[in-house]
């Protein structure tokens, strides 16, 4: 199986995402075999390995998008599963404490202006208009697009759109942040930004969990690096 | 560079969601939008139907396709419907699970809607309530008989066959476009829609809003991918003729699948003239 036990390895916080031989096939073509491994509160960790082994599918089930076919997935010590996600509320709660960055931005704008995009979020979580407004301006600058705010999501650039993603996400104020491939088409600007808030955010004692080809990005975060194979398995922990 | 978190979320307090009336958003508009990526999923493995039926020509499949949904539209003795109804279920029952998945609910729900369509009319006694099963059956039956053609016959192998019977290229190259169009938006409308299900952590006061936002990105993507594609295609040097090899299929298997096709249409004309209406 291949599965290795993380989590031993930084025991000093409590495990904010647990995985335990979890499995997964899309119809026939399995996705995920006997993936084990941990997140703590307060450290970043960083998925590699190639092509179609499964890092995007393991952020897909982190946040409820599927669920696992077998094994244990616990976020915050709660069980996710196809009869927890069924329960609206507990769904909710989880996409409010679990934040996913997709790798392709454009699937992940919707709304008329950058500004809106950042207000969706904590507009849905019943904050006061006032309180809407500072979250909002506190992401834009947080990510260094104040400038952006009045724009339209779908005429931003590559690096721009990717930035508002992260912020779009940020404004519900998660414990675990999911991205995938987070710096791709970020600039050398774009990406010392994002790079500098994941290490506030890391800093404060939230978690990260990334996929990344990008050894410069492993290293600029102090990520714990978990390895999977191309057969689905995860391999090593650094 | 450093950075400082505002209070907010640097502590990150309990979140307790308000209820909410958004089940239609995280169910129904998921599944619909996931459909073109399960139909793609569920295409990977041919069925044991579609295996034995793989030499004969896409065209030939395709003119059968006409000729039965015609036969079953037109039919007005509804024992030739039930014989068809029962080849579909047949068919069906021989596809692997994923196939079936992606198949059944769609002649289903299409059925429902059929039946439904007519509903109000019979209820008022402006047509006779048999009317609604009629109905329901032929729609079954002509969606499930398409979306078997379309599980088991590759758009390539399609295209491929379109050219061999020398269909003008633009004509076969704007299909391809369109077809390859609907599953990269169908995966688009699906991220899209997966993106405001996880966004969606409370009480959404403007759920149309919403819904009608995923739908004008997604005419908004359709758009740049359409210029894109025409950019790249301009790029390759495209000229106008079809990029699709003739098919190669066997001509006895086209033959035997064409004499098949012939004894439906029999048996819709002696079920027709022999029984009447019924």
């Amino acid at each position: 199986m291949g599965s290795l036990d993380a989590a031993a390895q930084v025991p000093s916080s409590p495990a904010v995402l647990e995985m335990d031989d979890v499995s997964f096939a899309y119809g026939e073509r399995p996705a995920l075999d006997g993936v084990s491994f941990a997140v703590r509160r307060g450290e970043a960790v960083a998925l590699v390995g190639p092509n179609g082994c499964g890092k995007s599918t393991v952020l897909r089930l982190c946040v409820g998008l599927d669920v696992p076919d077998a094994g244990t997935l616990r976020v915050a010590g709660e069980r996710v599963d196809a009869q927890s996600m069924a329960d609206a509320g507990f769904a909710k709660r989880l996409r409010q404490r679990v934040g996913f960055v997709f790798q392709d931005s454009d699937v992940q704008l919707f709304c008329p202006t950058v500004r809106d995009e950042v207000a969706f979020g904590p507009r849905q979580m019943g904050l006061s208009e006032d309180e809407v407004a500072q979250r909002t301006n506190d992401c834009l600058a947080l990510l260094g697009i104040e400038e952006l705010a009045d724009r339209a999501p779908y005429q931003l650039s590559g690096g721009e759109k990717k930035r508002v993603s992260v912020a779009c996400v940020v404004s519900l104020a998660p414990d675990l942040l999911l991205l995938d491939e987070p710096t791709n088409a970020l600039d050398e600007d774009g990406e010392r930004r994002v790079v500098a808030f994941l290490r506030a955010y890391v800093a404060a004692g939230h978690a990260v969990l990334m996929t990344t080809h990008h050894r410069d990005l492993v290293e600029a975060l102090g990520a714990r690096v978990v390895r999977m194979d191309a057969q689905h398995h995860v391999v090593a922990a650094d | 560079m450093s950075q400082e978190l505002p209070t907010w979320l640097a502590e990150s307090p309990a979140y307790e969601p308000p209820r909410d009336r958004d089940g239609f958003v995280r169910t129904n508009l998921l599944r619909l939008a996931a459909l073109p990526a399960r139909m793609a999923q569920a295409a990977g493995k041919p069925a044991f139907l579609d295996r034995l039926l793989q030499p004969v020509p896409a065209l030939v499949r395709f003119a059968g396709l006409i000729v039965s949904v015609v036969c079953v539209s037109a039919a007005t003795n509804m024992a030739f419907v039930w014989v068809v109804f029962a080849a579909v279920l047949v068919s069906l029952a021989l596809r692997p699970l994923p196939q079936l998945r992606a198949t059944a609910p769609v002649a289903a729900l299409a059925a429902l809607i059929a039946g439904l369509v007519v509903l109000p009319g019979a209820l008022m006694g402006m047509a006779p309530p048999s009317l609604v099963v009629r109905m329901a059956v032929k729609t079954f039956c002509t969606v499930g008989l398409t979306l078997g053609l379309a599980q088991g016959v590759p758009w390539s192998r399609m295209a491929s066959a379109l050219t061999g019977a020398h269909v003008p290229a633009a004509v076969v190259f704007v299909a391809d476009a369109a077809m390859r169009g609907i599953f990269v938006l169908g995966r688009v409308a699906q991220h899209l829609n997966e993106s405001l299900a996880l966004r969606s952590v409370g009480h959404n006061q403007h759920k149309s809003g919403s819904a009608g936002a995923i739908m004008g990105m997604t005419f908004v993507r359709a758009s740049i991918f359409a210029g894109e594609q025409a950019e790249a295609m301009a790029c390759r040097g495209y000229d106008g003729t079809s990029t699709a090899a003739p098919e190669r299929a066997s001509r006895v298997a086209g033959v035997l699948y064409a004499l098949a096709i012939i004894c439906v249409v029999a048996l819709f004309v002696w079920f027709e003239r022999a029984m009447g209406v019924g």
